[in-house]
């Protein structure tokens, strides 16, 4: 009777172990010759829904998933260098001459040449608006393994567009396929895609740079970081980029292996020039003093990020200590505002100045986590000093900050310097024509630097000129940089090679293989 | 009979054409739109041409009653639009995900009840001794517990410390369903045991069981031919609303165990505004809604022969 009683228990146990049984356990799904890399951002609300560099943020997973490579790339330090191309010169300021390295081929099998090449730039300018944009091309020609570029107008910036992963160089005569998949010179070639979910891709085994160290590698999409978390945890990944800050404690032991680095998105404050409130220098300037971005960074981030100076990070010669920020100093910044008139006179710890109280409008929103913390952070700070932050963060942010009676400060996220260059960032959010000058912020020195800058091929001058012009924006309390985003990479121990970089372009390369002692 | 379906099926309609256009309206008001958040995720910025120009290619720059009308014309030409985000066709993206969500809605319910009912039976049978009073604590856990929080203990248990099954449960085959089902079947397990055990302490205090125990009838036959049969009404009521909001998909256990079906897709398409993926997604639930309760009122009807649906006679 009893066994009875236990025997539909049993059942359920058994069937339970069937069932575990039928899923593939975590060690059968890698090998040492597989490679499987867990990833949040490889999906189509990234706009990375395939990896066809020519439509939209495709060219990203293209490269990083080390499918396609580009004419010229960045070094550690952001420096250009060629890469499939071997040389280049700069006839007159509008037409450029690339030769193209011999001996590389794509994984097809045809030769890079310059009909190739000259084939896929066409393509890309042809359907790619932004790169259109980018690029200005007037013609293209090509004889042998150089690549004659004739552009609209003089465009100092040329190479650099050029290492945007849209420029990697695809073979269409190969095609493009249905599901997003290209033919590339890169160490691995995709055989199969399903978007949002998982990458497939086997060794080229003609790569012209080396062996690479894996036969295969698997790209997998987990959009949840405690998912990600847990799949490298339980071994069913071999390296995880895009962990959740409060998971990266987890892999700080030797068997696990982080590369970390500062990338050019940075988390920034916009004054609104506006409004009267910050219109007052003194505010502005103690608003500067008042945000404390180093505790900001330590606590609310989890030391994941850091403290930025200006709009560009140290890895950039123009960005980090090149410029020199106010500093935390909650003392000066009170002297300031009292200073300035602003005083409580009722004792509730605000201050007010003519009836007005000190309130600041402080909008942000969500979809980057680290916003909704900054306002946190600097609501805090800014009410030491006598100054309250009244924080709407909100998904209708872009219709609101049209609005500049609407808000007094903005709170948001960019990628400063996608292409190692400054004169983004100007262009876009600092001048009287940027699209993105959302304060309404004029300055007369740097409209004349950014009309210099955009006639400057020389990168050493445009460095420093970019220098001078950050500097203004802190002078002028334009803007208050917080934090530069770092960016991580966790990968087993038994696994080299996975190395974060400045520029974010580059993840799975000819370097990726097993650590020694687990040879392919 | 058929009348009575009938009925109920045309209710679809002006139920369907209000919810769309309510729906269509909420998402106007919650602000932002397609382009504007993908221009966010990447962290670029665009040039005011390129995004009216995007916006252009969505419709997104007609009037609302306009955008609405073209998607309304467009369905009754059997035609659920393009999503804004992946560009493919909504409705073969939907039922591509649909077989993933019917998988785990199938074996979470059949978890749930055999947990459940044969729990809820043996709290009701031993009503006040310490195994009832175990299970009902064990119900108060499980109903306090957020699914995310009880699929990450299952994960972290069952995936990273005894590795029985995998993490990413897409890839697993059938072993992969179990976690997620399991996940789902603990809360709606815990909410049924004491439905089952209160259903069942009802039948049991009624006069046929006091009646059938003295002319002798075992009480285990009483129990499963008459006890539980009585008892199963209100329950198939109860299922029939877990079944619509399982088929409507479990986003958090979705996207926790990269189970990829329709909730995923739901809220995928919320964050990223993409109307005509969030469309189908309403229509979807709503028709689900209506069938299944329908289904459950049918059920009853079996169940309970003295039960009248709609204007039927006696």
């Amino acid at each position: 009777m009893k066994q009875k009683r236990y025997s539909w228990l049993a059942g359920v146990v058994l069937s339970l172990c069937l069932l575990a049984g039928c899923g593939s356990s975590p060690q059968a799904t890698q090998t040492a010759t597989t490679f499987v890399l867990g990833d949040t951002t490889f999906n189509a609300e990234n706009e990375e829904p395939d990896v066809n560099p020519h439509n939209a943020y495709s060219g990203w997973a293209c490269i990083r998933y080390g499918i396609g490579e580009t004419l010229f790339r960045y070094t550690d330090q952001m420096e250009l260098e060629p890469w499939l191309a071997s040389d280049y010169e700069q006839v007159d300021e509008n037409t450029w001459v690339i030769t193209l390295r011999d001996g590389v081929r794509f994984s097809s099998g045809r030769a890079v040449d310059g009909q190739a090449v000259k084939k896929c730039l066409e393509h890309l300018v042809q359907v790619h608006d932004r790169a259109r944009a980018d690029l200005m091309v007037r013609s293209i020609t090509a004889q042998e393994q150089t690549v004659t570029v004739v552009t609209q107008a003089p465009n100092p910036t040329f190479l650099q567009r050029l290492c945007d992963p849209y420029a990697c160089i695809i073979d269409l005569e190969a095609g493009i396929t249905e599901e997003g998949m290209v033919v590339g010179t890169g160490p691995y070639v995709a055989t199969s895609l399903v978007s949002g979910e998982e990458l497939q891709l086997v060794r080229n085994e003609s790569y012209w740079d080396g062996e690479p160290g894996y036969e295969a590698v698997k790209v997998v999409t987990i959009s949840d970081g405690d998912t990600l978390t847990m799949a490298l945890q339980a071994g069913d990944i071999d390296g995880a980029y895009g962990l959740p800050y409060a998971s990266y404690p987890l892999f700080d032991n030797p068997d696990y292996t982080r590369s970390s680095c500062a990338t050019s998105r940075v988390f920034f404050v916009t004054m609104n020039f506006e409004s009267p409130v910050v219109q007052d220098p003194a505010v502005r300037k103690a608003m500067a003093m008042g945000i404390d971005k180093q505790r900001f960074v330590d606590t609310l981030l989890d030391g994941n990020g850091y403290p930025a100076s200006g709009p560009f990070p140290q890895s950039l010669s123009f960005g980090g200590d090149a410029v020199k920020a106010k500093a935390y100093d909650p003392q000066a910044a009170r002297d300031l505002l009292e200073q300035a008139g602003w005083v409580d006179t009722d004792g509730d710890g605000i201050r007010e100045k003519d009836g007005e109280r000190l309130t600041i409008r402080w909008l942000t929103y969500p979809s980057r986590q680290e916003l909704p913390l900054l306002a946190e952070a600097a609501q805090a700070t800014l009410k030491e000093i006598g100054m309250e932050v009244v924080i709407q963060s909100t998904a209708d942010h872009n219709r609101i900050r049209k609005d500049t009676t609407a808000w007094d400060v903005y709170a948001s996220a960019m990628v400063t310097a996608p292409t190692g260059d400054g004169e983004y960032f100007f262009s876009t959010h600092c001048l009287s024509t940027s699209v993105a000058n959302n304060g309404e912020y004029y300055n007369e020195t740097l409209e004349q630097l950014a009309a210099q800058m955009a006639q400057t091929f020389d990168p050493e001058v445009r460095g420093q000129l970019a220098v001078e012009m950050s500097q203004l924006l802190l002078d002028d309390d334009a803007f208050i940089f917080c934090s530069h985003l770092q960016m991580s990479m966790v990968t087993r121990s038994d696994v080299t090679g996975l190395v974060a970089h400045p520029c974010d372009f580059y993840e799975i390369t000819v370097d990726l293989a097993p650590a020694q002692g687990d040879g392919v | 009979m058929r009348g009575y379906v009938c009925g109920r099926l045309a209710r679809l309609i002006p139920i369907l054409l209000v919810i769309t256009f309510v729906c269509f309206g909420l998402m106007r008001l919650a602000g932002s739109d397609a382009v504007e958040q993908r221009m966010e995720n990447t962290g670029t910025v665009l040039a005011p041409e390129v995004v009216e120009r995007a916006k252009e290619e969505l419709g997104l720059d007609k009037p609302f009653l306009t955008q609405y009308g073209v998607w309304l014309w467009g369905l009754l030409h059997g035609d659920m639009g393009t999503s804004y985000v992946s560009g493919r066709e909504v409705l073969p993206t939907f039922l591509e995900k649909l077989p993933a969500t019917l998988g785990l809605t199938a074996v979470s319910l059949f978890l749930t009840v055999l947990i459940s009912i044969p729990l809820g039976v043996v709290a009701a049978v031993r009503q006040n001794r310490w195994t009832d009073y175990l299970l009902r604590g064990m119900s108060f856990v499980g109903n306090s517990l957020p699914n995310f929080l009880v699929a990450l203990l299952l994960l972290y248990f069952f995936a990273v410390r005894w590795k029985v099954f995998p993490v990413m449960s897409r890839d697993a085959g059938l072993g992969g369903v179990v976690l997620p089902s399991l996940t789902l079947a603990i809360a709606m397990s815990a909410k049924y045991l004491r439905q089952v055990r209160a259903a069942v302490l009802e039948e049991l205090s009624q006069d046929y069981v006091v009646g059938a125990a003295a002319r002798g009838v075992p009480f285990g036959v009483t129990l499963v031919r008459s006890v539980l049969r009585g008892a199963l009404v209100p329950l198939v009521t109860l299922l029939a609303l877990s079944v619509g909001s399982l088929l409507g998909g479990t986003a958090i256990v979705e996207s926790i165990f990269l189970w990829d079906g329709v909730g995923k897709l739901a809220v995928d398409a919320i964050q990223m505004r993409d109307y005509p993926v969030i469309l189908a997604y309403v229509m979807w639930m709503s028709i689900l809604y209506v069938v299944v309760n329908l289904v459950a009122d049918l059920c009853c009807r079996a169940f309970n022969p003295r039960i009248r649906l709609g204007g039927e006679r006696p």
